[in-house]
């Protein structure tokens, strides 16, 4: 979520795009493994997305 | 680390919790509160992690971290003052649910906040759409009732007049609004002064260190119970059978990595969002979470937030585990909570089978009224949960009619719900084959009936299990299906209400009319089976057949016995 300039809320709520927390004031915004923009709580989510993707993939190859 | 003053230190905070509990059991005005329990009080330290919490709703035990640690991004800690008591319950601010009220009073020990006093609890009446908050066809979260940043209710002791106007004029039973909050107050006040004895008795640094220790004493035990669990990657999926908007299945997944002696718990594979009430939000997949790792480790754990540092919970935005602004929301803590705690049990029973449960009837059954009382000349509320059958273990049968896994609630007693509400009990009874057959049975489910006594009584309900049962475990056969039947004065059929109503669903639904003499089945689902039905002791079976828990049919068909173990 954040504010408008004034203090009044913006009824935007902004959340990491892994693990769905909230994302205030720490953030990171970066390429996800789509090629598109996208907002990241910590380095950990980071990481996660793209050890997620290669479990997958792995699946998929013995499956 | 003093293990000795932590000890009692830890004990004597859940004794503040204990006593917080009672406090506002003893308080409130509604059976929601004084006869349900459907709250939760504890301590938090400053950064909003849990110090302490007593035995009361699951649910909210989980996601009080999620939530207060959200209000003070929002509400610094610097704005706070002596006395001030502020009120939350936006889910979309990390709350659970609209009708879950969370006050929080910060605790000041020489002039600095240490902690917060915190009392949850579920208010029966938040205006929206139907009366009692529970709108199963609601598809908007404006649709569900009255949503509240943190706002401070109490300001330096007093009331911030403002807030209570807004809020009582926004709900339909304000006299018993007002009672539940002072008792949700109440709690909270005396959460601050019994902490505060405390803390003066201990010396603040003394207290705060015994308590950090406490925490990553927590942490330990948590980590050596997980490190017992073999690494590895496990699936499992359970469903919520429709939203009540749309005729159809979501899947809710988990896929659970255990790596050494942390758990990740990943929800890749769930169902988008749904358009109908059903959706849970971060705090409630978070809660969730911790709900199941709590249930398949040591009880003995102090449970405080250290408990959680090693599960790491990923909620994918914009699914049935994670809504995003403003799809509705209100079933996904009652109804979508057990559900995924469930589903991560179901993983979990890849690795440990041991440790886990068959799956309980996972609903709370959320049957919600309102109207006006004669006898009284004034409006009222109700919000009314049922039990479930449990589901069994690997060894021993799931108990009768306990409300569900996030819950913890009782049922209130036929007598008060007679007096408060103007309904007649028919019926209460266990419903013989609901427990799921199994080696160990699950537990048993109930049938309730109804009967207006008034010309007209606005129902509306938000549950789950009429069409997909409870699972069983290893060879154990699935609990029995739930059910909401109507009958009408003078008819002899009973109707789901999508036959009486024309619904869309016959388990979400909003605002149905209930007349004088209409009557209203409630089935609640039983648990799920563990294990072989045809290995279950003989002796145990007659007892079942017995009690009324097992027909002699079913002792045949589905355990195997012979003719003569009924007789």
């Amino acid at each position: 979520m954040r504010f408008a300039s004034s203090g009044y809320y913006v009824e935007k709520y902004e959340k990491c795009s892994v693990c769905g927390k909230l994302v205030y004031e720490e953030r990171i915004t970066q390429v996800n493994l789509e090629g598109k923009e996208a907002l990241y709580c910590s380095e950990w989510c980071i990481e996660w997305e793209k050890k997620r993707a290669e479990l997958k993939k792995k699946k998929a190859t013995v499956s | 680390m003093d293990v000795v003053s932590m000890n009692i230190i830890n004990s004597s905070m859940v004794s503040i919790c204990r006593e917080m509990g009672i406090t506002l059991m003893k308080t409130s005005y509604s059976t929601i509160f004084n006869e349900a329990l459907d709250f939760t009080c504890g301590l938090a330290n400053v950064k909003g992690e849990l110090i302490a919490v007593a035995e009361y709703c699951p649910a909210q035990i989980g996601g009080m971290p999620v939530l207060i640690e959200n209000c003070i991004k929002e509400l610094p800690i610097e704005d706070m003052k002596p006395g001030d008591v502020i009120l939350h319950n936006d889910p979309y601010r990390g709350g659970l649910h609209v009708p879950e009220h969370t006050v929080f009073k910060p605790i000041f020990i020489d002039g600095e906040v240490i902690g917060f006093a915190v009392a949850i609890g579920h208010l029966a009446e938040i205006g929206g759409m139907t009366p009692g908050g529970f709108a199963g066809e609601a598809t908007s979260i404006f649709q569900e009732g009255l949503r509240l940043p943190p706002v401070k209710i109490i300001q330096e002791g007093k009331d911030n007049e403002e807030v209570w106007k807004i809020m009582l004029a926004n709900v339909r039973t304000p006299r018993y609004n007002y009672g539940d909050l002072r008792a949700l107050i109440s709690a909270a006040d005396l959460g601050e002064e019994r902490l505060t004895e405390l803390i003066q008795k201990y010396g603040k640094e003394f207290f705060l260190k015994t308590v950090d220790d406490l925490m990553d004493y927590s942490e330990q035990r948590m980590r050596a119970e997980i490190a017992e669990i073999p690494n590895g990657h496990y699936e499992f999926e359970d469903y919520v059978e429709n939203d009540g908007i749309e005729d159809k299945i979501f899947t809710i997944k988990a896929n659970v990595h255990v790596l050494d002696d942390e758990v990740i718990i990943d929800y890749d594979g769930t169902s988008p969002q749904a358009r109908g009430p059903i959706n849970a939000t971060y705090g409630v997949a978070v809660s969730a979470a911790y709900n199941a790792m709590l249930h398949i480790t040591d009880p003995e754990i102090p449970r405080n937030s250290g408990c959680f540092r090693p599960i790491k919970v990923v909620a994918p935005p914009g699914t049935v585990v994670n809504v995003d602004y403003p799809a509705p929301e209100v079933g996904g803590n009652t109804e979508t909570h057990p559900r995924i705690a469930f589903t991560i049990i179901g993983a979990f029973s890849k690795a440990v089978p041991e440790r886990v449960a068959a799956c309980e009837g996972g609903t709370h059954l959320n049957f919600v009224f309102g109207g006006y009382h004669e006898d009284y000349d004034e409006d009222y509320v109700c919000y009314d949960l049922e039990g479930v059958g449990w589901g069994a273990r690997p060894y021993a049968d799931g108990n009768n009619m306990c409300d569900s896994i996030n819950g913890n609630c009782r049922t209130t007693p036929v007598e008060v719900f007679e007096t408060r509400y103007p309904w007649l009990i028919e019926a209460f009874r266990l419903v013989p084959d609901s427990g799921g057959a199994g080696q160990y049975r699950g537990g048993l489910g109930a049938e309730k009936i109804l009967r207006s006594r008034s010309d007209l009584i606005t129902v509306s309900q938000m549950t789950d299990r009429h069409k997909i049962a409870p699972f069983g475990l290893f060879g154990g056969k699935e609990g029995g299906l739930g059910a909401t039947l109507i009958q009408k004065e003078g008819e002899k059929e009973w109707k789901d209400v999508s036959e009486a109503y024309g619904k869309v669903s016959t388990s979400k639904f909003s605002n149905i009319s209930i007349q004088y003499g209409d009557r209203v089945k409630i089935v609640t689902p039983g648990g799920g089976g563990y294990g072989d039905p045809k290995l279950r002791d003989p002796e145990k079976l007659k007892e079942d057949i017995l009690e009324g828990f097992v027909s002699e049919e079913a002792a045949e068909t589905l355990y195997g016995a012979k003719e003569s173990i009924s007789k």
